[in-house]
């Protein structure tokens, strides 16, 4: 059998390899050996066909590699940005934990300062659910990503109740919780909106009425706006979701698809 | 360590025909020389190896469904045999069925006789339309001469992407936008059926298959121009007029017979794309069979050249097609397209040309074959025509009984009779 390593060697110029090209050409080498073996079993017995349909499963060596090495290049990249995300996260707990323990200790406040500790631990791990949320997306994983979206406004609610009702005693501080629904649901059509998905307006005309309930909740436990005519709240959650649907209406009537439904309507 | 295939659009939907159809393709050719079994086998992994689709199983895991490539060995592929009855032999090879969990999609067989060789193939309808499957036996062909005489290696077969997409790709960036905006669900709804039996379970599929001589299809040709329609136009109307005849419609009665189109005709180029399916529906409708098979034919050619004139012809509806599979599980998008899409009743493949000189091999052109699409079962049917040699086959695949049998072929008589006096036209 014709020999791929030669062939290989042959497409590039350099006398010495460098440990990437080595890798990159064991590997592309070990590829053709399975191609050819694989054709083998399948029957084929011409080596000449063997060699010229392998070399033809792999065309321009040279081209892949530079592929090959901006690969490697993306995944050192991102190994380094992991392994400095990590160090630095623990370098911030730490930190947390120096700062928590000092101010404990000299204020001697330890009734509400673990709340640091509370509140920088959640700021870390929303900023690990963005970052993840940026790459579920990339991915077009985009159910995950909105349950990223949806934890990391509950529980910066979470935080935001310990402290109105620990530090601040703020008798309705569960409130916020009914905020942070709203929230989530802003946060998703947010979300809807810049991924461009297909059916975001389902989601604007279902989450207005929801966030605007919320609001006549919240509005209407705090004193801040009568029940009734609060409720006319909700008849104008309903006229916005009409305005939605009319701006939708007249959006894509914008296309121009006119020359299209006449030929259909003179057929 | 395995490999995947997307499982694109046509694939999906040539899947859930699997209620309609058995979705096989059928080629058949014969040559008067013996066909070289090595040459033929080594040309036929080097395709597999371009095609990988072609060596792959269906997995429908009813979520989101792929390719898995397979290991295979080209005797599962390729059958050879010395048949006594050379008919049964073939009737027997081409109305197999292959399953799409199957680890091959294509399946070849050279049947010896008399110093002659017919070659037949069947193959998954979910890899490759006719178009494409008319190409891929041209390449077959080129590539094993190649081989045989030159020695070059058989390796010449087109690669590239088998999405649906591509259809767009020469439009401008606003038809891109039109085109994708064609959400509406133009499946044929008319309900005028082929008089077939009703479905047994005693049913098996069979092949009809009427030829047309080279005499009458120039006149057919001739007589066509003269009208201004195409042969495509005189098959349907012959089509229409037997149609109304043997099911008994009344005269007065709208009928659609929708004809495939090769959605092809939208791409300059298709030598950069993949071996797949780029075929839809369009449906041709006459208002009524008229007195004589030519106010049919006038009938014929004015839809048609409606649907002709339509820059998207063919593209309606596959924008919501597409939505439908993206938008759910694989199993729950399939009953929801089920409810929107109607299979057409009556249907009829357009004509393929097969070109006997780039169907030659080692200087021998086929000198009797043809194309046909799926077996369809009952009440569907599509009326396949294929010409080769200047002779026109009309074929049928229909899974039925001896009665079905006889009702097909009364069909082909009533067809000869039509296309004959369309032919005949007193000048």
């Amino acid at each position: 059998m014709k020999n791929f390593a030669d062939y290989i060697d042959s497409c590039f110029d350099q006398k010495a390899d460098t440990d990437d090209m080595y890798r990159y050409k064991k590997e592309l080498l070990n590829n053709m050996l399975d191609t050819a073996n694989s054709l083998q079993r399948s029957g084929l017995k011409d080596e000449k066909v063997i060699y010229d349909l392998t070399l033809s499963e792999f065309p321009e060596p040279v081209e892949g590699f530079r592929e090959y090495e901006k690969q490697l290049e993306i995944k050192r990249r991102s190994k380094r940005r992991y392994y400095l995300n990590t160090v630095l996260s623990l370098a911030y707990v730490l930190l947390l934990t120096v700062v928590y323990l000092t101010y404990s200790f000299l204020s001697k406040n330890w009734l509400h300062s673990w709340l640091i500790m509370e509140g920088g631990i959640t700021a870390l791990i929303i900023y690990h659910f963005m970052r993840l949320t940026v790459f579920t997306s990339k991915k077009r994983l985009y159910p995950i990503s909105r349950i990223l979206v949806a934890f990391s406004v509950m529980l910066t609610a979470v935080f935001a109740f310990l402290v109105c009702r620990t530090a601040l005693y703020i008798m309705n501080s569960y409130l916020i919780f009914l905020g942070a629904i709203g929230f989530m649901f802003i946060g998703d059509a947010v979300f809807s909106a810049v991924t461009h998905q297909k059916f975001a307006i389902i989601n604007y005309l279902l989450y207005i009425p929801a966030v605007e309930a919320m609001i006549y909740v919240i509005l209407g436990i705090l004193g801040a706006v009568s029940w009734n005519p609060g409720w006319l709240i909700m008849v104008a959650s309903v006229v916005l979701d009409i305005i939605v649907m009319v701006f939708a209406v007249v959006r894509n009537k914008n296309f121009e698809v006119g020359e299209v439904d006449d030929q259909w309507k003179g057929n | 360590m395995e490999r995947k295939l997307n499982a694109e659009l046509w694939d999906k939907m040539h899947y859930l025909f699997r209620d309609f159809n058995d979705r096989m393709v059928h080629v058949e050719l014969h040559y008067d020389f013996e066909i070289d079994i090595d040459a033929l086998k080594t040309v036929l992994i080097c395709f597999f190896e371009k095609a990988p689709v072609l060596h792959s199983s269906f997995v429908d895991n009813h979520i989101r469904p792929y390719w898995l490539v397979k290991d295979y060995n080209i005797d599962d592929v390729l059958t050879v045999e010395y048949p006594d009855d050379l008919s049964a032999a073939i009737d027997n090879f081409l109305t197999q069925y292959i399953p799409p969990e199957s680890d091959i999609q294509m399946k070849a067989a050279v049947f010896f006789k008399d110093g002659k060789s017919t070659l037949c193939i069947v193959e998954n309808h979910m890899c490759m339309d006719g178009g494409d499957l008319k190409y891929f036996m041209n390449a077959l062909c080129k590539n094993y001469n190649d081989y045989v005489e030159k020695g070059i290696s058989p390796i010449d077969l087109k690669t590239g992407s088998r999405a649906y997409t591509e259809v767009y790709r020469d439009f401008t960036p606003r038809e891109q936008r039109m085109a994708k905006n064609l959400y509406k669900n133009v499946s044929d709804r008319d309900t005028h059926k082929f008089p077939l039996t009703p479905n047994s379970i005693q049913d098996k599929s069979f092949i009809a298959r009427r030829k047309i001589n080279n005499e009458t299809f120039i006149k057919l040709k001739n007589v066509g121009k003269k009208h201004g329609a195409t042969i495509n136009d005189s098959l349907l109307a012959a089509y229409f007029f037997s149609l109304y005849e043997l099911a008994g419609y009344s005269v007065s009665e709208e009928v659609t017979i929708s004809c495939a189109v090769d959605l092809r005709r939208h791409l300059k180029e298709t030598d950069d794309l993949g071996i797949t399916n780029q075929t839809a529906f369009m449906q041709c409708t006459v208002p009524e069979r008229g007195t004589d098979i030519f106010d049919t034919l006038e009938y014929v050619k004015r839809s048609a050249e409606k649907n002709k004139a339509d820059k998207f012809m063919g593209l309606y509806g596959l924008p919501l097609l597409s939505l439908g599979y993206n938008i759910l599980p694989h199993s729950a998008s399939e009953e929801i397209i089920k409810i929107g899409y109607s299979n057409p009743l009556l249907a009829m493949s357009n004509i393929v040309l097969l070109d006997s000189n780039k169907l030659a091999l080692n200087g021998h052109k086929p000198f009797d074959g043809f194309m046909t699409g799926a077996v369809k079962y009952k009440p569907y049917v599509l009326l396949s025509a294929t010409s080769l040699n200047g002779e026109l086959t009309l074929s049928m695949c229909v899974r039925g009984n001896e009665k079905d049998k006889i009702i097909v072929e009364k069909f082909f008589d009533l067809m000869e009779k039509n296309i004959n006096a369309i032919a005949e036209e007193k000048a």
